[in-house]
Protein backbone atom coordinates (compact mmCIF):
# COMPACT_ATOMS: atom_id res chain seq x y z
CA UNK A 1 0.00 0.00 0.00
CA UNK A 2 3.10 2.16 0.17
CA UNK A 3 2.83 2.75 -3.37
CA UNK A 4 -0.84 4.32 -3.02
CA UNK A 5 0.19 8.02 -2.93
CA UNK A 6 1.99 7.89 -5.94
CA UNK A 7 -1.19 7.13 -8.54
CA UNK A 8 -3.26 9.53 -6.74
CA UNK A 9 -0.72 12.27 -7.09
CA UNK A 10 -0.41 11.46 -11.08
CA UNK A 11 -3.69 11.61 -11.25
CA UNK A 12 -4.53 14.89 -9.26
CA UNK A 13 -1.27 16.50 -11.16
CA UNK A 14 -2.85 15.55 -14.26
CA UNK A 15 -6.19 16.97 -12.78
CA UNK A 16 -4.16 20.24 -12.01
CA UNK A 17 -3.30 20.13 -15.59
CA UNK A 18 -6.22 20.77 -17.07
CA UNK A 19 -7.39 23.67 -15.13
CA UNK A 20 -7.01 26.70 -17.15
CA UNK A 21 -6.97 30.55 -15.65
CA UNK A 22 -7.23 32.25 -18.38
CA UNK A 23 -10.89 33.49 -20.09
CA UNK A 24 -12.74 31.82 -22.11
CA UNK A 25 -13.30 32.75 -25.57
CA UNK A 26 -16.69 33.58 -26.24
CA UNK A 27 -19.07 30.60 -26.96
CA UNK A 28 -20.03 30.49 -30.88
CA UNK A 29 -23.38 30.27 -30.33
CA UNK A 30 -23.78 33.49 -28.17
CA UNK A 31 -22.26 35.24 -31.43
CA UNK A 32 -24.25 33.20 -33.78
CA UNK A 33 -27.57 34.88 -31.38
CA UNK A 34 -26.51 38.42 -31.59
CA UNK A 35 -26.17 38.04 -35.41
CA UNK A 36 -29.71 36.49 -35.85
CA UNK A 37 -30.65 39.23 -33.88
CA UNK A 38 -29.30 42.28 -35.29
CA UNK A 39 -30.60 40.70 -38.98
CA UNK A 40 -34.39 40.03 -37.56
CA UNK A 41 -34.56 42.82 -34.94
CA UNK A 42 -35.71 45.37 -37.17
CA UNK A 43 -38.60 43.20 -38.76
CA UNK A 44 -40.30 42.38 -35.31
CA UNK A 45 -43.43 44.00 -34.60
CA UNK A 46 -44.26 46.10 -31.30
CA UNK A 47 -47.58 44.08 -30.97
CA UNK A 48 -49.33 41.16 -32.74
CA UNK A 49 -51.80 42.84 -35.07
CA UNK A 50 -55.33 42.67 -34.83
CA UNK A 51 -56.17 42.02 -38.31
CA UNK A 52 -54.13 38.77 -39.29
CA UNK A 53 -56.18 35.92 -41.12
CA UNK A 54 -55.24 32.37 -40.66
CA UNK A 55 -53.29 30.43 -43.05
CA UNK A 56 -56.49 28.75 -44.47
CA UNK A 57 -58.07 32.13 -46.11
CA UNK A 58 -53.96 32.90 -46.52
CA UNK A 59 -54.18 29.67 -49.12
CA UNK A 60 -56.71 31.78 -50.99
CA UNK A 61 -55.81 35.20 -51.81
CA UNK A 62 -54.41 35.86 -54.89
CA UNK A 63 -50.95 36.63 -56.47
CA UNK A 64 -49.32 40.07 -55.26
CA UNK A 65 -52.04 40.44 -52.08
CA UNK A 66 -50.96 42.13 -49.00
CA UNK A 67 -51.79 40.05 -45.96
CA UNK A 68 -51.32 39.33 -42.12
CA UNK A 69 -51.56 35.88 -41.62
CA UNK A 70 -50.81 33.58 -37.87
CA UNK A 71 -50.47 30.43 -38.00
CA UNK A 72 -47.94 27.82 -36.21
CA UNK A 73 -44.87 25.98 -37.29
CA UNK A 74 -45.25 22.34 -37.69
CA UNK A 75 -43.69 19.74 -34.91
CA UNK A 76 -39.97 19.40 -35.15
CA UNK A 77 -39.96 16.05 -37.17
CA UNK A 78 -40.82 18.77 -40.50
CA UNK A 79 -38.06 20.60 -40.01
CA UNK A 80 -40.21 23.26 -40.59
CA UNK A 81 -37.09 25.88 -39.94
CA UNK A 82 -34.74 26.23 -42.73
CA UNK A 83 -31.29 26.25 -41.01
CA UNK A 84 -29.69 28.95 -43.34
CA UNK A 85 -32.01 31.70 -44.62
CA UNK A 86 -34.72 33.60 -42.66
CA UNK A 87 -37.98 30.84 -44.84
CA UNK A 88 -39.99 28.71 -42.61
CA UNK A 89 -43.66 26.81 -42.71
CA UNK A 90 -46.47 27.58 -41.07
CA UNK A 91 -49.84 26.08 -40.50
CA UNK A 92 -53.45 27.01 -39.09
CA UNK A 93 -53.54 25.12 -35.70
CA UNK A 94 -57.11 23.89 -36.63
CA UNK A 95 -54.90 21.80 -39.55
CA UNK A 96 -52.43 20.67 -37.03
CA UNK A 97 -54.98 19.24 -34.35
CA UNK A 98 -56.67 17.11 -37.10
CA UNK A 99 -56.16 13.34 -36.28
CA UNK A 100 -54.67 12.32 -39.90
CA UNK A 101 -52.43 15.01 -40.14
CA UNK A 102 -50.63 15.11 -37.32
CA UNK A 103 -50.06 11.54 -37.80
CA UNK A 104 -48.89 11.84 -41.37
CA UNK A 105 -46.50 14.57 -39.85
CA UNK A 106 -45.25 12.23 -37.02
CA UNK A 107 -43.00 10.16 -39.43
CA UNK A 108 -39.44 10.18 -39.14
CA UNK A 109 -39.18 10.86 -42.73
CA UNK A 110 -41.24 13.75 -42.26
CA UNK A 111 -38.69 16.78 -43.83
CA UNK A 112 -38.27 14.50 -46.38
CA UNK A 113 -41.44 12.30 -47.79
CA UNK A 114 -43.01 12.70 -50.80
CA UNK A 115 -46.91 12.37 -49.03
CA UNK A 116 -45.40 15.07 -46.40
CA UNK A 117 -44.75 17.37 -48.54
CA UNK A 118 -47.93 16.59 -50.70
CA UNK A 119 -49.81 17.31 -47.05
CA UNK A 120 -47.39 20.47 -46.38
CA UNK A 121 -48.14 21.78 -50.41
CA UNK A 122 -51.62 21.79 -49.89
CA UNK A 123 -52.01 22.84 -46.09
CA UNK A 124 -49.19 25.32 -45.01
CA UNK A 125 -47.91 28.71 -46.22
CA UNK A 126 -44.01 28.71 -46.70
CA UNK A 127 -43.03 32.26 -45.29
CA UNK A 128 -39.62 33.94 -46.04
CA UNK A 129 -38.31 36.95 -44.26
CA UNK A 130 -36.67 39.30 -46.66
CA UNK A 131 -34.92 42.52 -46.52
CA UNK A 132 -35.78 46.05 -48.41
CA UNK A 133 -34.42 44.76 -51.73
CA UNK A 134 -36.20 41.45 -51.10
CA UNK A 135 -33.25 39.13 -51.09
CA UNK A 136 -34.15 36.56 -48.26
CA UNK A 137 -32.10 37.54 -44.81
CA UNK A 138 -28.99 35.06 -44.51
CA UNK A 139 -29.91 33.75 -40.93
CA UNK A 140 -32.11 30.82 -39.87
CA UNK A 141 -35.47 31.91 -37.71
CA UNK A 142 -35.33 29.32 -35.37
CA UNK A 143 -34.26 29.91 -32.00
CA UNK A 144 -34.60 34.18 -32.48
CA UNK A 145 -36.23 35.32 -29.13
CA UNK A 146 -37.10 31.39 -28.63
CA UNK A 147 -38.78 30.44 -31.84
CA UNK A 148 -39.12 26.54 -32.08
CA UNK A 149 -41.13 24.07 -33.56
CA UNK A 150 -44.72 24.27 -32.79
CA UNK A 151 -45.06 27.42 -31.81
CA UNK A 152 -47.28 30.61 -33.31
CA UNK A 153 -45.91 33.05 -35.39
CA UNK A 154 -47.68 36.22 -37.53
CA UNK A 155 -46.29 37.98 -40.11
CA UNK A 156 -47.17 40.64 -42.89
CA UNK A 157 -45.97 40.19 -46.33
CA UNK A 158 -47.05 39.68 -49.98
CA UNK A 159 -48.62 36.58 -51.17
CA UNK A 160 -46.90 35.03 -53.83
CA UNK A 161 -48.10 31.51 -55.78
CA UNK A 162 -45.97 28.63 -57.15
CA UNK A 163 -45.75 25.43 -58.57
CA UNK A 164 -47.26 24.10 -62.01
CA UNK A 165 -50.71 24.93 -61.33
CA UNK A 166 -49.89 28.27 -58.73
CA UNK A 167 -51.76 26.25 -55.59
CA UNK A 168 -48.39 26.72 -53.44
CA UNK A 169 -48.42 29.61 -51.93
CA UNK A 170 -45.34 31.56 -50.35
CA UNK A 171 -45.46 34.59 -47.98
CA UNK A 172 -42.66 37.02 -48.78
CA UNK A 173 -42.60 38.74 -45.49
CA UNK A 174 -41.31 41.82 -44.12
CA UNK A 175 -42.84 42.07 -40.34
CA UNK A 176 -42.66 39.46 -37.74
CA UNK A 177 -44.32 38.89 -34.69
CA UNK A 178 -43.50 35.73 -32.73
CA UNK A 179 -46.05 34.72 -30.65
CA UNK B 1 -0.61 -27.16 -12.37
CA UNK B 2 0.45 -29.87 -14.61
CA UNK B 3 3.53 -29.09 -16.98
CA UNK B 4 2.60 -26.73 -20.17
CA UNK B 5 3.78 -29.72 -22.66
CA UNK B 6 1.71 -32.37 -21.18
CA UNK B 7 -1.27 -30.65 -22.80
CA UNK B 8 0.72 -30.11 -26.22
CA UNK B 9 2.22 -33.87 -25.83
CA UNK B 10 -1.19 -34.99 -25.88
CA UNK B 11 -2.44 -33.30 -28.92
CA UNK B 12 0.19 -35.25 -30.69
CA UNK B 13 -0.87 -38.66 -28.80
CA UNK B 14 -3.89 -39.32 -31.01
CA UNK B 15 -2.57 -37.63 -34.39
CA UNK B 16 -5.77 -38.90 -36.25
CA UNK B 17 -7.87 -36.80 -34.09
CA UNK B 18 -6.01 -33.95 -33.62
CA UNK B 19 -5.83 -33.25 -37.25
CA UNK B 20 -9.43 -34.09 -37.96
CA UNK B 21 -10.84 -31.95 -35.09
CA UNK B 22 -8.23 -29.25 -36.35
CA UNK B 23 -9.37 -29.46 -39.84
CA UNK B 24 -13.27 -29.06 -38.32
CA UNK B 25 -12.13 -25.91 -36.67
CA UNK B 26 -10.51 -24.40 -39.40
CA UNK B 27 -13.93 -24.71 -41.80
CA UNK B 28 -16.26 -23.68 -39.31
CA UNK B 29 -13.72 -20.00 -38.82
CA UNK B 30 -13.34 -20.13 -42.25
CA UNK B 31 -17.22 -20.16 -43.05
CA UNK B 32 -17.42 -17.49 -40.25
CA UNK B 33 -15.11 -15.29 -41.87
CA UNK B 34 -16.47 -15.79 -45.43
CA UNK B 35 -19.73 -14.42 -43.97
CA UNK B 36 -18.52 -11.74 -41.82
CA UNK B 37 -16.40 -10.75 -44.95
CA UNK B 38 -19.34 -10.44 -46.97
CA UNK B 39 -21.53 -8.47 -44.89
CA UNK B 40 -18.69 -5.85 -43.97
CA UNK B 41 -17.75 -5.45 -47.42
CA UNK B 42 -21.83 -4.53 -48.25
CA UNK B 43 -21.38 -2.46 -44.92
CA UNK B 44 -18.29 -0.47 -46.12
CA UNK B 45 -18.95 -0.48 -50.02
CA UNK B 46 -22.37 1.55 -48.75
CA UNK B 47 -20.65 3.68 -45.97
CA UNK B 48 -17.83 4.18 -48.64
CA UNK B 49 -19.56 5.71 -52.11
CA UNK B 50 -21.40 8.70 -49.56
CA UNK B 51 -18.94 11.56 -50.22
CA UNK B 52 -19.52 13.82 -47.50
CA UNK B 53 -18.62 16.69 -48.98
CA UNK B 54 -21.54 16.07 -52.50
CA UNK B 55 -24.71 17.32 -52.20
CA UNK B 56 -27.02 16.04 -54.64
CA UNK B 57 -29.70 17.96 -56.50
CA UNK B 58 -32.47 14.89 -57.43
CA UNK B 59 -36.24 14.52 -57.76
CA UNK B 60 -38.22 14.99 -54.77
CA UNK B 61 -40.08 11.83 -55.65
CA UNK B 62 -36.96 9.10 -56.42
CA UNK B 63 -35.26 10.57 -52.70
CA UNK B 64 -34.64 6.54 -52.31
CA UNK B 65 -33.71 5.40 -55.70
CA UNK B 66 -31.64 8.02 -57.76
CA UNK B 67 -32.02 6.01 -61.07
CA UNK B 68 -35.51 6.82 -61.11
CA UNK B 69 -34.86 10.32 -60.89
CA UNK B 70 -35.32 13.03 -63.55
CA UNK B 71 -34.91 16.55 -63.49
CA UNK B 72 -34.60 19.58 -66.14
CA UNK B 73 -31.39 19.57 -68.08
CA UNK B 74 -31.29 23.48 -66.79
CA UNK B 75 -30.83 22.61 -63.39
CA UNK B 76 -26.92 22.30 -63.18
CA UNK B 77 -26.96 25.88 -64.88
CA UNK B 78 -29.55 27.63 -62.19
CA UNK B 79 -27.50 25.69 -59.34
CA UNK B 80 -23.80 26.89 -60.40
CA UNK B 81 -25.31 30.33 -60.11
CA UNK B 82 -27.16 29.85 -56.86
CA UNK B 83 -24.39 28.19 -54.72
CA UNK B 84 -21.59 29.87 -56.66
CA UNK B 85 -20.22 31.05 -53.31
CA UNK B 86 -20.55 27.85 -51.82
CA UNK B 87 -18.97 25.40 -54.05
CA UNK B 88 -15.41 24.35 -53.94
CA UNK B 89 -13.64 25.94 -56.92
CA UNK B 90 -10.69 24.62 -59.10
CA UNK B 91 -9.85 27.83 -60.87
CA UNK B 92 -12.74 29.35 -62.52
CA UNK B 93 -14.47 25.73 -62.58
CA UNK B 94 -17.14 25.06 -59.67
CA UNK B 95 -17.33 20.93 -58.21
CA UNK B 96 -20.66 20.73 -60.24
CA UNK B 97 -21.91 17.56 -62.31
CA UNK B 98 -24.55 16.82 -64.19
CA UNK B 99 -24.99 12.70 -64.77
CA UNK B 100 -27.41 11.27 -65.89
CA UNK B 101 -27.95 7.29 -64.39
CA UNK B 102 -29.08 4.42 -65.92
CA UNK B 103 -29.24 0.54 -65.71
CA UNK B 104 -29.62 -1.29 -68.78
CA UNK B 105 -28.97 -5.13 -70.30
CA UNK B 106 -25.02 -4.98 -71.07
CA UNK B 107 -23.18 -7.59 -72.58
CA UNK B 108 -20.05 -8.80 -74.92
CA UNK B 109 -21.10 -7.66 -78.29
CA UNK B 110 -20.32 -10.97 -79.75
CA UNK B 111 -22.17 -13.18 -76.77
CA UNK B 112 -25.55 -14.26 -77.29
CA UNK B 113 -28.36 -13.40 -75.12
CA UNK B 114 -29.33 -10.04 -73.34
CA UNK B 115 -26.30 -9.89 -71.04
CA UNK B 116 -26.74 -8.79 -67.51
CA UNK B 117 -28.40 -5.67 -65.94
CA UNK B 118 -25.75 -2.90 -65.45
CA UNK B 119 -25.22 0.96 -64.18
CA UNK B 120 -24.58 3.19 -66.77
CA UNK B 121 -23.61 6.68 -65.88
CA UNK B 122 -23.27 9.70 -68.17
CA UNK B 123 -20.70 12.14 -67.09
CA UNK B 124 -19.64 15.93 -68.26
CA UNK B 125 -15.77 14.47 -68.96
CA UNK B 126 -14.37 18.18 -67.40
CA UNK B 127 -16.24 18.30 -63.95
CA UNK B 128 -17.01 14.41 -63.13
CA UNK B 129 -13.59 14.25 -61.52
CA UNK B 130 -14.00 17.73 -59.84
CA UNK B 131 -17.14 16.46 -57.51
CA UNK B 132 -16.44 12.27 -57.44
CA UNK B 133 -12.99 12.53 -55.77
CA UNK B 134 -12.85 8.68 -55.59
CA UNK B 135 -12.67 7.49 -59.07
CA UNK B 136 -8.99 7.53 -60.25
CA UNK B 137 -8.44 6.29 -64.06
CA UNK B 138 -5.95 3.73 -64.24
CA UNK B 139 -5.77 2.14 -67.54
CA UNK B 140 -6.41 4.07 -70.94
CA UNK B 141 -8.08 6.74 -72.07
CA UNK B 142 -10.91 9.32 -70.77
CA UNK B 143 -13.28 7.92 -73.35
CA UNK B 144 -14.86 10.13 -76.75
CA UNK B 145 -18.10 9.45 -78.52
CA UNK B 146 -18.99 5.92 -78.60
CA UNK B 147 -16.77 4.67 -75.77
CA UNK B 148 -17.29 3.73 -72.17
CA UNK B 149 -15.01 3.53 -68.95
CA UNK B 150 -15.46 0.90 -66.82
CA UNK B 151 -14.89 0.08 -63.21
CA UNK B 152 -13.03 -2.71 -62.18
CA UNK B 153 -15.49 -4.34 -60.66
CA UNK B 154 -17.54 -4.16 -63.74
CA UNK B 155 -16.57 -7.80 -65.20
CA UNK B 156 -18.21 -9.28 -61.63
CA UNK B 157 -21.58 -7.12 -61.89
CA UNK B 158 -21.74 -8.19 -65.38
CA UNK B 159 -20.81 -12.15 -64.80
CA UNK B 160 -18.26 -11.79 -67.23
CA UNK B 161 -14.30 -12.84 -66.75
CA UNK B 162 -11.56 -9.76 -66.43
CA UNK B 163 -10.17 -10.71 -69.76
CA UNK B 164 -14.07 -9.68 -71.81
CA UNK B 165 -13.58 -6.62 -70.45
CA UNK B 166 -10.44 -5.19 -71.25
CA UNK B 167 -8.92 -1.57 -72.65
CA UNK B 168 -10.00 -1.89 -76.70
CA UNK B 169 -12.80 -4.63 -76.17
CA UNK B 170 -16.34 -3.91 -76.85
CA UNK B 171 -19.92 -4.17 -75.01
CA UNK B 172 -23.26 -3.94 -76.43
CA UNK B 173 -24.92 -1.54 -74.16
CA UNK B 174 -28.35 -0.60 -75.58
CA UNK B 175 -28.46 -2.30 -78.41
CA UNK B 176 -25.02 -0.74 -79.93
CA UNK B 177 -21.57 -1.47 -79.78
CA UNK B 178 -19.23 0.93 -77.21
CA UNK B 179 -15.61 0.63 -76.96
CA UNK B 180 -13.94 0.20 -73.88
CA UNK B 181 -11.42 3.05 -73.71
CA UNK B 182 -10.14 2.88 -69.87
CA UNK B 183 -10.87 1.21 -66.64
CA UNK B 184 -10.87 3.16 -63.40
CA UNK B 185 -10.68 2.12 -59.74
CA UNK B 186 -13.08 3.60 -56.93
CA UNK B 187 -11.92 1.61 -53.96
CA UNK B 188 -14.67 0.40 -52.14
CA UNK B 189 -17.13 2.22 -53.49
CA UNK B 190 -20.02 0.94 -55.69
CA UNK B 191 -19.03 3.48 -58.29
CA UNK B 192 -16.64 0.87 -59.14
CA UNK B 193 -19.09 -1.55 -60.25
CA UNK B 194 -20.28 1.03 -63.17
CA UNK B 195 -19.95 1.94 -66.60
CA UNK B 196 -19.04 5.57 -67.46
CA UNK B 197 -19.74 7.64 -71.09
CA UNK B 198 -20.15 10.79 -72.06
CA UNK B 199 -23.67 12.67 -70.94
CA UNK B 200 -24.07 13.96 -74.30
CA UNK B 201 -23.77 9.79 -75.74
CA UNK B 202 -25.63 8.75 -73.44
CA UNK B 203 -28.95 11.00 -73.79
CA UNK B 204 -28.79 10.41 -77.07
CA UNK B 205 -28.80 6.51 -76.27
CA UNK B 206 -31.80 6.40 -74.22
CA UNK B 207 -33.47 9.72 -75.98
CA UNK B 208 -34.15 12.06 -73.15
CA UNK B 209 -32.39 14.92 -74.41
CA UNK B 210 -33.80 17.18 -71.69
CA UNK B 211 -33.00 15.47 -68.46
CA UNK B 212 -30.69 14.57 -66.30
CA UNK B 213 -30.76 12.13 -63.26
CA UNK B 214 -28.79 14.07 -60.56
CA UNK B 215 -26.66 17.36 -59.97
CA UNK B 216 -23.58 16.61 -57.99
CA UNK B 217 -22.06 19.31 -56.38
CA UNK B 218 -18.98 19.50 -54.00
CA UNK B 219 -20.04 22.33 -50.89
CA UNK B 220 -16.62 23.71 -49.48
CA UNK B 221 -15.64 21.37 -46.28
CA UNK B 222 -15.06 24.83 -44.51
CA UNK B 223 -18.87 25.81 -44.77
CA UNK B 224 -21.50 25.11 -42.00
CA UNK B 225 -22.99 22.13 -43.41
CA UNK B 226 -26.43 22.70 -41.96
CA UNK B 227 -26.22 26.39 -43.70
CA UNK B 228 -25.48 24.22 -46.81
CA UNK B 229 -28.22 22.75 -46.61
CA UNK B 230 -30.82 25.22 -45.62
CA UNK B 231 -29.45 27.17 -49.43
CA UNK B 232 -30.06 24.10 -51.30
CA UNK B 233 -33.77 23.52 -49.11
CA UNK B 234 -34.51 27.47 -49.97
CA UNK B 235 -33.94 27.11 -53.67
CA UNK B 236 -35.71 23.51 -53.92
CA UNK B 237 -38.83 24.79 -52.15
CA UNK B 238 -39.00 28.61 -52.26
CA UNK B 239 -36.63 29.70 -55.63
CA UNK B 240 -37.94 27.14 -57.43
CA UNK B 241 -40.56 24.96 -56.49
CA UNK B 242 -41.61 24.47 -59.96
CA UNK B 243 -38.72 22.05 -60.90
CA UNK B 244 -39.72 19.50 -57.98
CA UNK B 245 -36.50 19.13 -56.78
CA UNK B 246 -35.27 18.11 -53.36
CA UNK B 247 -31.46 17.96 -52.15
CA UNK B 248 -29.39 15.12 -49.43
CA UNK B 249 -26.38 14.52 -48.87
CA UNK B 250 -24.94 11.77 -50.56
CA UNK B 251 -23.41 10.04 -47.40
CA UNK B 252 -26.84 10.51 -45.88
CA UNK B 253 -28.34 8.89 -49.00
CA UNK B 254 -26.01 6.02 -48.41
CA UNK B 255 -27.11 5.91 -45.11
CA UNK B 256 -30.35 5.60 -45.88
CA UNK B 257 -29.07 2.63 -48.61
CA UNK B 258 -28.15 1.04 -45.52
CA UNK B 259 -31.28 0.56 -43.23
CA UNK B 260 -32.82 -0.90 -46.89
CA UNK B 261 -30.54 -3.37 -47.00
CA UNK B 262 -30.43 -4.22 -43.09
CA UNK B 263 -32.38 -7.75 -43.57
CA UNK B 264 -29.80 -9.02 -45.71
CA UNK B 265 -27.14 -7.68 -43.25
CA UNK B 266 -29.03 -8.95 -40.06
CA UNK B 267 -29.76 -12.39 -42.18
CA UNK B 268 -25.60 -12.52 -42.47
CA UNK B 269 -25.05 -12.43 -38.96
CA UNK B 270 -27.88 -14.73 -37.82
CA UNK B 271 -25.82 -17.00 -40.29
CA UNK B 272 -22.58 -15.85 -38.44
CA UNK B 273 -24.11 -16.84 -35.32
CA UNK B 274 -25.55 -20.46 -36.74
CA UNK B 275 -22.53 -21.23 -37.90
CA UNK B 276 -20.36 -20.09 -34.79
CA UNK B 277 -23.44 -22.53 -33.00
CA UNK B 278 -22.99 -25.66 -35.37
CA UNK B 279 -19.25 -25.18 -34.89
CA UNK B 280 -19.45 -24.94 -31.02
CA UNK B 281 -21.45 -28.14 -31.20
CA UNK B 282 -19.11 -29.97 -32.81
CA UNK B 283 -16.46 -28.53 -31.08
CA UNK B 284 -18.05 -29.85 -27.94
CA UNK B 285 -18.96 -33.28 -29.34
CA UNK B 286 -15.14 -34.13 -30.42
CA UNK B 287 -14.14 -33.08 -26.92
CA UNK B 288 -16.42 -35.21 -25.24
CA UNK B 289 -15.16 -37.89 -27.09
CA UNK B 290 -11.51 -36.91 -26.17
CA UNK B 291 -12.30 -36.79 -22.43
CA UNK B 292 -14.37 -39.80 -22.30
CA UNK B 293 -11.36 -42.13 -22.75
CA UNK B 294 -9.00 -40.25 -20.48
CA UNK B 295 -11.43 -40.98 -17.48
CA UNK B 296 -8.84 -43.26 -16.09
CA UNK B 297 -5.88 -40.62 -16.62
CA UNK B 298 -7.52 -37.64 -14.68
CA UNK B 299 -8.42 -39.97 -12.15
CA UNK B 300 -4.91 -41.15 -11.40
CA UNK B 301 -3.52 -37.54 -11.82
CA UNK B 302 -6.34 -36.51 -9.37
CA UNK B 303 -4.75 -39.69 -7.20
CA UNK B 304 -1.10 -38.36 -7.37
CA UNK B 305 -2.59 -34.88 -5.89
CA UNK B 306 -3.27 -33.04 -9.05
CA UNK B 307 -6.06 -30.89 -8.01
CA UNK B 308 -9.18 -30.66 -10.57
CA UNK B 309 -9.21 -26.82 -11.45
CA UNK B 310 -5.19 -27.70 -12.90
CA UNK B 311 -6.50 -30.92 -14.82
CA UNK B 312 -9.26 -28.63 -16.37
CA UNK B 313 -6.79 -25.98 -17.13
CA UNK B 314 -4.88 -28.45 -18.90
CA UNK B 315 -7.94 -29.22 -21.03
CA UNK B 316 -8.69 -26.23 -21.49
CA UNK B 317 -4.83 -25.46 -23.07
CA UNK B 318 -5.09 -28.34 -25.36
CA UNK B 319 -8.60 -27.00 -26.86
CA UNK B 320 -7.27 -23.25 -26.93
CA UNK B 321 -4.31 -24.26 -28.60
CA UNK B 322 -5.78 -26.48 -31.07
CA UNK B 323 -8.56 -24.02 -32.22
CA UNK B 324 -5.89 -21.27 -32.20
CA UNK B 325 -4.24 -22.97 -34.47
CA UNK B 326 -7.29 -23.42 -36.83
CA UNK B 327 -8.04 -19.88 -36.38
CA UNK B 328 -4.69 -19.15 -37.97
CA UNK B 329 -4.77 -21.36 -40.87
CA UNK B 330 -8.28 -19.85 -41.82
CA UNK B 331 -7.38 -16.68 -41.42
CA UNK B 332 -4.71 -17.11 -43.53
CA UNK B 333 -6.49 -19.13 -46.06
CA UNK B 334 -9.43 -16.58 -46.10
CA UNK B 335 -7.18 -13.48 -46.75
CA UNK B 336 -5.89 -15.66 -49.11
CA UNK B 337 -8.83 -16.50 -50.75
CA UNK B 338 -11.32 -14.43 -49.85
CA UNK B 339 -10.11 -11.00 -49.47
CA UNK B 340 -11.36 -8.70 -52.54
CA UNK B 341 -13.23 -11.30 -54.15
CA UNK B 342 -16.26 -9.58 -56.01
CA UNK B 343 -19.76 -10.54 -55.53
CA UNK B 344 -22.51 -9.25 -57.42
CA UNK B 345 -25.63 -7.68 -56.06
CA UNK B 346 -29.08 -5.54 -57.46
CA UNK B 347 -27.23 -2.30 -57.01
CA UNK B 348 -23.66 -2.80 -58.37
CA UNK B 349 -21.04 -5.22 -56.91
CA UNK B 350 -18.37 -4.74 -54.31
CA UNK B 351 -15.44 -6.59 -52.62
CA UNK B 352 -15.60 -8.98 -49.32
CA UNK B 353 -13.96 -7.41 -46.88
CA UNK B 354 -11.78 -8.93 -44.18
CA UNK B 355 -11.14 -6.05 -42.25
CA UNK B 356 -11.07 -5.62 -38.28
CA UNK B 357 -13.94 -6.37 -37.32
CA UNK B 358 -14.77 -9.10 -39.23
CA UNK B 359 -10.76 -10.60 -38.28
CA UNK B 360 -12.06 -9.59 -34.98
CA UNK B 361 -15.05 -11.34 -34.96
CA UNK B 362 -13.70 -14.61 -37.00
CA UNK B 363 -10.74 -15.09 -34.70
CA UNK B 364 -12.86 -14.31 -31.84
CA UNK B 365 -15.14 -16.78 -32.48
CA UNK B 366 -12.14 -19.11 -33.08
CA UNK B 367 -10.79 -18.66 -29.76
CA UNK B 368 -14.73 -18.89 -28.47
CA UNK B 369 -15.01 -22.44 -29.42
CA UNK B 370 -11.63 -23.66 -28.21
CA UNK B 371 -12.44 -22.21 -24.65
CA UNK B 372 -16.46 -23.59 -24.50
CA UNK B 373 -15.88 -26.48 -26.32
CA UNK B 374 -13.35 -28.04 -23.48
CA UNK B 375 -15.71 -26.71 -20.33
CA UNK B 376 -18.67 -28.99 -20.31
CA UNK B 377 -16.52 -32.11 -21.25
CA UNK B 378 -14.41 -31.09 -18.51
CA UNK B 379 -17.47 -30.75 -15.88
CA UNK B 380 -18.32 -34.08 -17.14
CA UNK B 381 -15.11 -35.64 -16.47
CA UNK B 382 -14.74 -34.69 -13.20
CA UNK B 383 -18.29 -35.51 -11.58
CA UNK B 384 -17.03 -39.40 -10.99
CA UNK B 385 -15.73 -40.21 -7.77
CA UNK B 386 -12.21 -41.14 -8.51
CA UNK B 387 -11.91 -44.80 -7.11
CA UNK B 388 -14.86 -45.19 -9.79
CA UNK B 389 -13.31 -43.35 -12.30
CA UNK B 390 -9.92 -45.24 -11.58
CA UNK B 391 -12.00 -48.59 -12.30
CA UNK B 392 -13.56 -47.00 -15.79
CA UNK B 393 -12.82 -48.87 -18.96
Amino acid sequence: MKWLPIPILVVVAGLAGCADSRTPPPAPQAAAESSQSSILDPLVLQQKPDNAISVRDALKRKEGETVVVTGRTPPGNVKPFNTGVAAFVLMAPEDLAQEDIKEELECEDAATCPSCKKLLDQFAVRVELVDESGAVLPTSAEGFRGLKPGDPVTVEGEVKRDGKDKKTVRIVARKLYPG
Amino acid sequence: MLPWDYGVRNLTRRPLRTVLTGLGLTLVVFLLLLVVGFVRGLELSLAQSGDPEVVLLHNVNAAENLENSSISDEVATLARTEFAAHLVRYGDTAALSPEMTIASRVGRSDAEGQGQLGVLRGVDWDRAFLVRRQVALVEGTIPVRGEVLVGRLVPAKLGLRTEDVTVGSTLLVEGRPWRVSGRFAAPGTLLESEIWCDLGDLKTAVRRPNDVSVVAMRFDPKGDPARQMGYVEYFCRNRRPDLELMGSREAEYYAALQKHYGPMRAMGWLLVGLVAAAGACGAVNTMYAAVAGRVREFAALQAVGFPRRAIGLSLLQESVILSAAATLVAAGLALLLVQGVAVRFTMGAFTLQLDRTALLVGCGAGLALGVFGAIPPAVRAFRLPIADALKAV
